[in-house]
Formats: C-alpha cells, structure tokens, sequence
C-alpha cells in the first residue's frame, strides 16, 4: 500500500474564541482527486491554508510526501502547489512575464525556465492571451494564469480553494479536463467548491467537514453506498412512458417514480443485480428504453444527508 | 532581461511592473515638468532682478531640488510599497516560493531604489546647469544630493518594512499614511536644510560640520538598516503574520530604540546637540507610542511558533516572561513607556529645534523662528497631511474605500488628540514641577518598576510553568 501524499493528522487551529478546525485527519493519496466540502464557515479555507503552510495548526501536524510542514515547510512547499481563491494579478506585469517570474522564483534558470513557461501556457490553454496583462483577463482567464503559476515547478499536490467559482460553464468544463489530466499524471488535487455537480464529476474521494470537525472521509463511491441507501435512476423510453411507469412501480426497491421532461426519475434502492433486473424488464416488455443513467448526485446528497444544514 | 538569472527575481518583476505602468512614467515626467518649469521662473527671477545675480545658482538649484527631493523623498518610498507586493494574497504566493525573506526584502528596495534613482538621473542635467551660475558650492550640491538619497533609502526600507509585516488592506493604507506623513514632513525638512547649506557654502569648511552631516547619515542608515531587518523578520515567518497587526505595529517600535541609542551616543559626545535631533524621534515616538496602544493589551510580542524555535523548552519558558519577548505583554508595554518616556525626555529640552537645524545651531547660536514655527505647525495639522492618504493606499472596492476613509480618519484624530493630550500632561507636569523626576534616571526606574508590576501576575504564573508544566507540544519527528 503506497504511503499517503497528504497526510493531515489530527489538525485544530482556534481564532479567538473561535475553534475553526477541531482535530481534522485524512489522507490523500497520488493521483487522486478529492473533494474538500462543507458547509460555510466550517472550516475549509483554514484546513487548506494549514496544508499550504500558510498558517500553522494550534496541534498536529501535516505531511505533505513525508515532508512535515512544522519542521520542513520549505521541503513541503516544493511538494505543493496552492491556487487560492483570492487570486490578485500583478498589475502592468504580462502573462508571461508572470510565469517567467514564478519560474525565477522556483530557481528555474536559463532554457529550462523558458520550457517550463512554454509548458505551462500550452498545458493550461493560455497561449491565445500570454502577451497581455494579468490585471486585463477575464476570470476564467486569471484562473487558468493561476494554475500556469503553481504548475510551473511541477508540484505533487494541488490545493485548491474553490477554483470555479465564478466560471461559466465552458470555464469549468475546461477546468475540470485539467485537473483530470493532471491526476492522470500522479498528481494528488485536493479541490474546495461548493459546486458540488462538478465536483462529483471528477473527484474519487471526498473530505467533509462541519463545523470545524471531520464529519466524513474515504471514497466517494463507497461512501455513497454506505451514506445513500436510495439513489436515483433517469430512463427515457420510446414506448409508453405510462406503461413504464406502472412496470417500474411493479418492481422490488422502487419507491417512487417522477416523470420529468419525457423521461422517468426512479427512486431506487437495492443491490446492482436488482437495478439491472429492472433495464431487463423494460425491454422485455418492449418499452424500448434508451436511456438508463444512474444520476450521480452523490455528493450533493451525500453533502445534504451528512450536514445539519444550519449556518456554521 | 532574457535570462539575466543571477538577478534578483523581484526586482526584475518589480521594474516590469513599473516600466509597464503609469506611475512611474507619470513621476518622471511630472519631475522634469516641474524642474523646467521652475528653473524657468528662477532664471527669469534672475533676469529680472539684477541684485539676484549673485544667488541666481542658488535659486535655480533650490527650484530643481524640489523636484528632485518629491522625486525621490516622495516616489521612491512610494513604489516600494504601491508597486511591491503589498496585497495578502500576493505576499503569500511569494512565500510559497523558495525566494529567502532576504532576496524577497532587498528585491523590493532595489526596485524603489532603481526607480529614485533613475528619476534623480533624469534630473542631473538640471543640477548641472545650475553649475553654470554664480553662487553655488559643487559640494553642496553633493551633499545635497547624497542626503537626499539617503533619506529616500531610509524612507524606502521603512515601506518596505510596513509592507512585508502587514497583510489586511486597513493596515496597508494605514501604514502607508504613515509613511506619507513621514514622507510630508521629511521632505519639508530636506528642502529645508538644503536651503541652509546652499545659503552658507562656507559651513562646508568646518570639520564639525562634517560630523553633523555624518551624524545625520548615520542615523538615517541605522534606521534604514533596522527597517530592513524588520523587514526581514515579517517576510521569513510568513504563517505567523496574519492577523497579527498589533504585534507588528509593537515590533515596528524598536527602530526607535535604535534612534534612541544614536541619540544618547551621539548627545554625550557632542552636548551641543542634544535638542537636535528630537523632531523626528519624537513624532515616531508619538505615532508608535500611541499606535500600539489599543493593541499593547492582548497582542503577543512574539509568537508560540517563532518562541518555540527557541533550543530549550525552559529557556522558552523564560523568554516568556514579562519584560522579555515571547508571550506577550511585557515588551508591548516596555515599548509604550519607552515611547512615552522617550517623548517627555525630548519634549521637556528647551533648545526645541528641528533636526536639519543641527548644521544650522554650529553656525548660529539663535533659531530661526519662522522654520521652528513651520515644523510645529506641520506636526500639529499633521491630521490634514494625511487625508490624501486612502487614495495612495489602493484599497479594495468602493465600499471598502469608503469605510476606510472614516476609520482612517478617526486613527489619525485619534493620535492627534493624544498629541494634544500628552501636552496637557506635559504642561501639568511642569506646573507641579515634576518633570525632573519622569526625565531623570530614577523616573526611568520607577517606571521600569511600574512596568514590573503591572507584569507581577504573569511574572509568578511564568515562574510556575517553568518549573512544574510540561512542554506545550512536543516537536519531535512523529508529531
């Protein structure tokens, strides 16, 4: 079993009378990506801030590839790369020239530095605007410069503070190929967004916090079926939608059947034996299904049915 | 700048930056239309005024030393903080860099120092030409010149000071009032004493002279060397800075004991001077002194990470004590009484003169009143120099800058009516004939003695943890 990348081990960090985090631990390991969630003020930018080592834990300790980063923090700055939310262009300074900065800054030198800024525009898909300046670009724009920024020396670890808020669509579907192709690489992106239908599409694990406290951490996909008994089933059928619907309403675990926009949202619950037993149906019946998509809201649901919901 | 890898990497950005925007350009040539504009009103003063002839270098050198000495007095401590890396969230993505707070520091002032500097070139023609004309020492000049740049080195650092330990944007624009209210007051100053020296070439010629002008250099290095060192410290613990503020505006106090010490030195040796230098001592004084006030009561001095890098859990302990840095209170007040005393010490001298009148007293045994008159004055309305001051500080959004303008404006009425108070004490003091005893070395006792005793519940708490807790956090590998 290969050791964790990130490794938060019992973390509190108080402000004032404030206990913002209360002896959080998990573990993150190499190409993974996880979803860091919570609800408001539940202590997420502060956790993200302690594993950049921009703030210190009041107890604990973060490991970032062994690296403490009490004892090591410039060993585990190396390791990582951080994209905070608040992301502040340098005025009158270029795209380029701001990577070609960052690149200075991480002791990148000569032929090397340009590569890796040639690297980066290309990876992130900015060559279009890397001769204009920072403080002119949309943000989405910012957003990718951003993550040109933290990718230029090659970090293991990404931390992520809500990189798509305030992305279009189109934005975020490009932010999202991104960090796929970069976990495919090895690298481990720990990622906070209450965007949580995007989340669901890319990461395989999932921390949530509340109020401070580790309220859950593992597998998204395990987590779900352990958490979320129920789930929920689109179909869409060229025949009756009628027919289907008493058919379905017939079967063991369907509790509840909703149509919507011609297609039939199914309540399900039950083993995968049971869920396929039920597309065999429809077609035997000939109702000609063409589409049978689990909805995969797990961690919208998993969020609603883990948090209290009350402001933090 | 292809590659150019042995350069700092700051202060490559920062003169990108500054060559690519406005600001710069704007000051260069804003210096070069006032410097022609002015030189030209001298010359025809000149023209016009035959018994002028004699001083016609002097006039023309003064009108070009304005520009110079807003140039450099005023732009250069300006973009040091305007165009270095003021912003929370730009300091910290330098810190996540494997750039030392050392290269981070010096990248800053170079650039600031680059800019001045190039600005100041721009205007050597100018100065040159004033050459020309009779009634002007080349030497005075230099010093001139030289002096100016010093202070702008000082004045500089100070920002970058300000800047590398501050991260909430009311703090940045509060801290850049500061430094525009210094920078005010300096410049008034510099133009001052530059009118001094070129008026009377001849005190050149006096080796105590010399001492004065190298006495003011010193001091002026001294702080900036403080300045930088201050510097250093915010940008190397970076995790430590946020939210912090009281504890920095304490620790930005100790330049004064260093003014303190040059003072002290420099008064026994020479006791001629000893009401020279009082002015600007005395207005840090003030600004600290009553700046840390409000935040002396529940700010660390040093925090538990930077007092655990410490080698000894009970040295730690130690250091924790009243009076000494690491927990808490103890130099926070010790920092506010020396400020207050330090400011009674130097208000109560009678011979109350500027300090660029230093050179002036070995020349004339009487103080020009119009000057005395000129800086009271700016101290007192020093309210009304710092009004432009949330339009420098570039502060987030309409409704942020609003509100900023208000508290801004309370801080500083604030430290005006403790000014004003503090003379109301003084004049009381001196009604009950009690200044000797605040200004003598056994005043200085007692209020070390008050101090401590303030710090007598912390003192016997410190002493028992020492001896009976446990370490707070062990350290070790497996943490």
């Amino acid at each position: 079993m290969s050791a964790p990348l990130l490794d938060v081990r019992d973390i509190s960090r108080r402000f004032g009378k404030v206990q913002a985090v209360d002896h959080v631990s998990f573990s993150l390991k190499a190409g993974q990506i996880c979803a860091f969630i919570g609800p408001n003020g539940a202590g997420k930018t502060t956790t993200l801030r302690m594993c950049a080592t921009l703030e210190l834990p009041d107890t604990g300790d973060v490991r970032i590839d062994g690296w403490s980063t009490r004892e090591y923090p410039a060993k585990a700055r190396a390791m990582l790369g951080f994209m905070s939310d608040a992301w502040v262009p340098d005025p009158n300074l270029v795209v380029r020239d701001y990577l070609d900065f960052e690149a200075r800054a991480w002791g990148i030198t000569g032929a090397a530095r340009a590569r890796a800024v040639g690297h980066v525009i290309d990876f992130t898909g900015i060559s279009g605007f890397s001769d204009r300046p920072c403080d002119g670009l949309s943000k989405g724009m910012r957003q990718r410069v951003a993550l040109a920024g933290v990718l230029l020396h090659g970090p293991r670890l990404l931390i992520l503070d809500e990189p798509a808020e305030g992305l279009d669509p189109r934005a975020r579907i490009e932010l999202r190929e991104l960090l796929r192709s970069l976990a495919s690489t090895g690298t481990a992106v720990l990622i906070s967004s209450h965007i949580l239908s995007e989340l669901s599409e890319i990461c395989d694990s999932v921390v949530m916090l509340e109020r401070g406290r580790l309220k859950t951490a593992g597998e998204l996909q395990a987590l779900s079926k352990q958490v979320l008994a129920r789930e929920s089933v689109q179909i869409r059928c060229l025949g009756s939608l009628d027919d289907a619907e008493r058919l379905l309403l017939a079967r063991p675990g369907v509790s509840r059947v909703v149509r919507r926009a011609e297609r039939l949202i199914v309540d399900f619950e039950g083993p995968d034996v049971e869920k396929a037993a039920l597309l065999a149906a429809l077609v035997a019946a000939g109702l000609q299904p063409v589409e049978f998509v689990s909805l995969r809201g797990e961690l919208e649901d998993l969020f609603l049915a883990l948090t209290e919901g009350k402001l933090q | 700048m292809a590659d150019l890898d042995w350069i700092n990497p700051i202060l490559i950005k920062n003169l990108r930056q500054a060559f690519r925007g406005n600001f710069l350009r704007r000051s260069f040539l804003l210096a070069l239309v006032v410097a022609t504009g002015a030189g030209l009103v001298a010359l025809t003063m000149i023209s016009s005024d035959a018994s002028a002839g004699e001083d016609s270098g002097r006039l023309f050198f003064m009108a070009v030393y304005l520009a110079l000495c807003g140039a450099v007095v005023g732009l250069l401590p300006l973009s040091a903080m305007i165009t270095g890396d003021a912003d929370a969230a730009r300091q910290e993505r330098l810190y996540l860099t494997p750039l030392p707070a050392a290269v981070i520091v010096r990248g800053r002032l170079l650039a600031a120092l680059g800019q001045g500097g190039g600005v100041a070139l721009g205007l050597l023609p100018y100065m040159a030409m004033s050459l020309l004309l009779p009634g002007i020492d080349p030497l005075g000049i230099l010093v001139c010149v030289v002096m100016t740049l010093t202070l702008g080195l000082t004045l500089s650092a100070f920002g970058v000071a300000m800047t590398s330990f501050f991260s909430n944007r009311l703090f940045i624009a509060v801290a850049t009032a500061l430094v525009a209210a210094i920078q005010a007051g300096s410049m008034m100053m510099a133009v001052a004493s530059a009118e001094e020296l070129i008026s009377h070439p001849n005190w050149l010629q006096d080796e105590k002279r010399w001492l004065g002008f190298l006495a003011i250099w010193s001091m002026m290095m001294l702080a900036s060397g403080f300045s930088l060192f201050l510097a250093q410290l915010g940008a190397s613990r970076p995790e430590e800075n946020g939210a912090r503020n009281g504890r920095v505006l304490a620790v930005l106090t100790v330049p004064l004991l260093a003014v303190l010490f040059w003072r002290e030195m420099y008064a026994s040796a020479y006791p001629s001077l000893r009401g020279a230098a009082q002015e600007v001592p005395m207005m840090l004084g003030v600004l600290f002194g009553i700046g840390i006030a409000p935040f002396a009561l529940d700010s660390r001095t040093l925090s538990p990470q930077m007092a655990a890098q410490l080698p000894a859990s009970r040295l730690r302990r130690l250091l924790a004590l009243p009076l000494l840095p690491g927990a808490g209170r103890g130099l926070l007040l010790f920092c506010a009484v020396l400020s207050v005393w330090s400011l009674l010490w130097w208000w109560q001298l009678t011979d109350f003169v500027a300090l660029p009148k230093m050179a002036a007293r070995y020349s004339y045994d009487d103080v020009f009143d119009w000057q005395s008159r000129f800086v009271d004055s700016c101290k007192r309305n020093i309210i009304f120099l710092m009004l432009p001051a949330p339009l420098i500080a570039r502060l987030p959004g309409k409704l942020s800058s609003l509100l900023a303008l208000p508290a801004l404006g309370m801080f500083w009425a604030l430290m005006a009516a403790g000014v004003e108070l503090l003379q109301m004490v003084m004049e009381m003091f001196r009604y009950m004939r009690a200044e000797e005893m605040l200004t003598t070395g056994e005043g200085l006792h007692a209020i070390f003695l008050l101090a401590i005793a303030l710090n007598v519940p912390r003192l016997v708490r410190g002493v028992l943890e020492v001896w009976e807790a446990p370490p707070p956090l062990s350290r070790g590998a497996d943490v």
